[in-house]
């Protein structure tokens, strides 16, 4: 499936209509982000069938508690961390956050800096080396790209503490991923 | 660019190509279709208001609160004022010991090292009258002699076709052990399995949940004879749970009602039940937006009445450590019957509430900022669970994750007890050969 996209308007009219039980608003919102959570909760558990499973379940959460979603230019945040959340959970319940197993072909990414490009296998190994959570903050950073204060409300501590707690985990991922 | 900051970026396009490989086939229609059909909005006040209350009228708007308020204040002072909210009498008193140690039993010797354990760890209960703990793992079913620190796997006919969802229960009143199996998107039936028979049967349905994927079974209600679940109401601003009890002889699901569903916010909980005051304990820890751009967070201890559906709200300082975000460590909780306290573990921190006293004690406070600070001792461990072991008068801690430099997170599958009143703890069961021993004080 390819996402397609709701502006600001869009996704007002679209939770407004879903709240109100129209299963087709719904419909566009989950056309519209779960790429967006299947990413997210890839990069948290490493694994496509259970990143699907965690993305779906979110959406189930997220029809039950849309209605107190008081702000709908939030929606991606929260959506994003609700799968985020499912995709913890689903790994703490698989007892896969310990498991280190490569299950990507080698593919260097296309960074700025090709000369310090992270091949993804290394960036799986590294993140298999991480907490849940931790795991959680780079995918919320990193690949739904919200900020310290999108970030603070879904991991309970304030902006700054985001900010260091992510620092510390770069310095982290730089000596694991050789960087240093 | 500082170094920093090239790392970064660099990092930030390798996740964006990581996960932007991901594809998916998902249908949203049939998904929402799905959705919608099996939980289909219930049109009352609450929902029509939604968010779209931002549009009645500001005069409206400010008399509707004042209403809101005025009925909050009144209703307030007529429930929960008249709740017990401290040092609440002991009513009813522990079950007794049912089960001893054979002479000559060695319960402080840490078992076999070498001996078969299960391959994973899931919800366990503690069976009373066999002294045994009793899981499902990977749909084997193991018992832990809790005398000798032995595992044991046992051979019943069948076995449930799935792991556990949630915990599992001991109901002494039956002698049997209760879970619930099947799906998490759609727990199914029960089942319970007599340890002395060694025999699983399937009962029916588990409870009526609205939302069955985040109920479970939690306890043992020694008054009523009955096995208590929560579930969520749905409802993320209010600590009115679900709850349902369920007896197995009947095999009969009967609904426990609530005077006074509380309004705390977002919030996150963890429960045990007390006992000795008759109380479901929760720990709530709630966050709303603060000036600045911060966020206030504030913890809460809530007992909850099952005989008179109330709850009240203690004036108890509660400890903050725990459950820190959306995705918080998830301590442990278990309810000491020998220390009459419930007891929080995990993340390097520790502490017992003692309903009577209504009051938290700090048992550890190990920094964890970082994996590693905390090291490998038994409080550092993570997502772990804990329960009673009422031989020995202990909590039994399993599960859960510690960090170690060498080998990052691992899983240790040993078993440990911790005596809250003398605070020791007793090895009951090396990790296995591989896995760091760790480094208790």
């Amino acid at each position: 499936m390819t996402s397609l996209a709701l502006d600001s308007a869009a996704t007002a009219s679209a939770v407004g209509r879903a709240i109100a039980g129209d299963e087709l608003a719904f419909a566009r919102i989950v056309g519209a982000y779960h790429l967006d959570l299947v990413r997210v909760a890839f990069v948290i558990c490493g694994d496509e069938g259970l990143a699907e499973d965690a993305a779906q379940a979110a959406w189930w959460i997220a029809w039950r508690k849309l209605p107190s979603l008081r702000d709908p230019d939030r929606l991606k945040s929260w959506l994003v961390a609700v799968a985020a959340n499912e995709a913890r959970k689903l790994v703490e319940r698989e007892h896969r956050h310990a498991v280190v197993e490569l299950k990507v072909a080698p593919q260097p990414s296309m960074g700025a800096d090709s000369s310090r490009a992270i091949d993804h296998v290394d960036l799986a190994n590294a993140l298999g080396h991480l907490k849940p959570e931790d795991r959680a903050l780079v995918a919320l950073r990193y690949a739904a790209d919200l900020d310290s204060s999108e970030l603070a409300p879904v991991l309970g501590i304030s902006p700054s503490g985001v900010r260091t707690r992510l620092s510390r985990l770069l310095d982290r991922l730089r000596k694991e991923l050789g960087n240093d | 660019m500082t170094e920093h900051d090239a790392f970064e970026v660099s990092l930030a396009a390798a996740v964006h190509g990581y996960a932007g490989r991901i594809r998916s086939d998902l249908d949203p229609v049939e998904l929402a279709h799905r959705i919608a059909a099996a939980e289909p909005r219930v049109h009352g006040f609450v929902a029509a208001l939604g968010w779209r209350a931002v549009a009645v009228p500001g005069r409206a708007w400010i008399l509707l609160l004042l209403a809101v308020l005025l009925t909050a204040a009144v209703v307030g002072m007529l429930v929960v004022g008249s709740q017990p909210v401290q040092k609440i009498p002991a009513v009813i008193p522990p079950v007794g010991q049912l089960f001893e140690c054979p002479p000559g039993s060695t319960p402080d010797q840490p078992g076999p090292v070498d001996q078969a354990r299960p391959p994973v760890f899931s919800g366990m209960a503690f069976d009373r009258r066999a002294g045994r703990l009793v899981t499902l793992a990977d749909t084997e079913t193991w018992t832990f002699d809790v005398c000798t620190n032995t595992w044991l796997r046992m051979h019943p006919t069948r076995n449930p076709p799935t792991s556990p969802v949630g915990p599992l229960v001991y109901d002494i009143d039956s002698d049997v052990t209760i879970g619930v199996f099947g799906p998490d998107e759609d727990p199914g039936n029960m089942w319970v399995y007599d340890l002395e028979a060694d025999t699983w049967r399937e009962v029916g349905p588990f409870a009526p949940f609205a939302y069955p994927r985040f109920a479970g079974l939690r306890f043992h209600d020694p008054v009523s004879g009955r096995v208590v679940a929560l579930g969520d109401d749905g409802d993320e601003d209010t600590l009115g749970l679900a709850l349902w009890s369920y007896e197995v002889e009947t095999d009969t699901w009967t609904p426990i009602p609530q005077a006074n569903p509380l309004t705390i916010g977002p919030h996150y909980e963890f429960f045990a039940y007390d006992a000795v005051v008759d109380r479901l304990v929760a720990y709530a820890k709630t966050w709303e937006a603060g000036g600045g751009g911060n966020w206030v967070f504030e913890a809460k201890t809530l007992l909850f009445d099952l005989r008179t559906g109330t709850w009240s709200e203690p004036p108890a300082v509660t400890p903050s450590e725990f459950s820190a975000g959306m995705w918080g460590l998830v301590p442990g909780i278990a309810y000491d019957e020998a220390a009459e306290q419930t007891v929080m573990m995990g993340q390097g921190h520790a502490a017992a509430y003692e309903a009577t006293a209504d009051r938290w004690e700090t048992l550890y406070e190990t920094s964890s900022e970082e994996p590693g600070t905390c090291g490998t001792r038994p409080e550092c461990r993570q997502a772990n669970d804990m329960l009673y072991d009422s031989v020995n008068e202990r909590l039994v801690v399993y599960g859960g994750s510690v960090y170690t430099s060498a080998e990052g997170w691992i899983d240790p599958d040993g078993l440990l007890a911790f005596d809250t009143r003398a605070r020791e703890w007793t090895v009951l069961l090396e990790p296995s050969k591989g896995q760091p021993g760790g480094d208790r004080e």
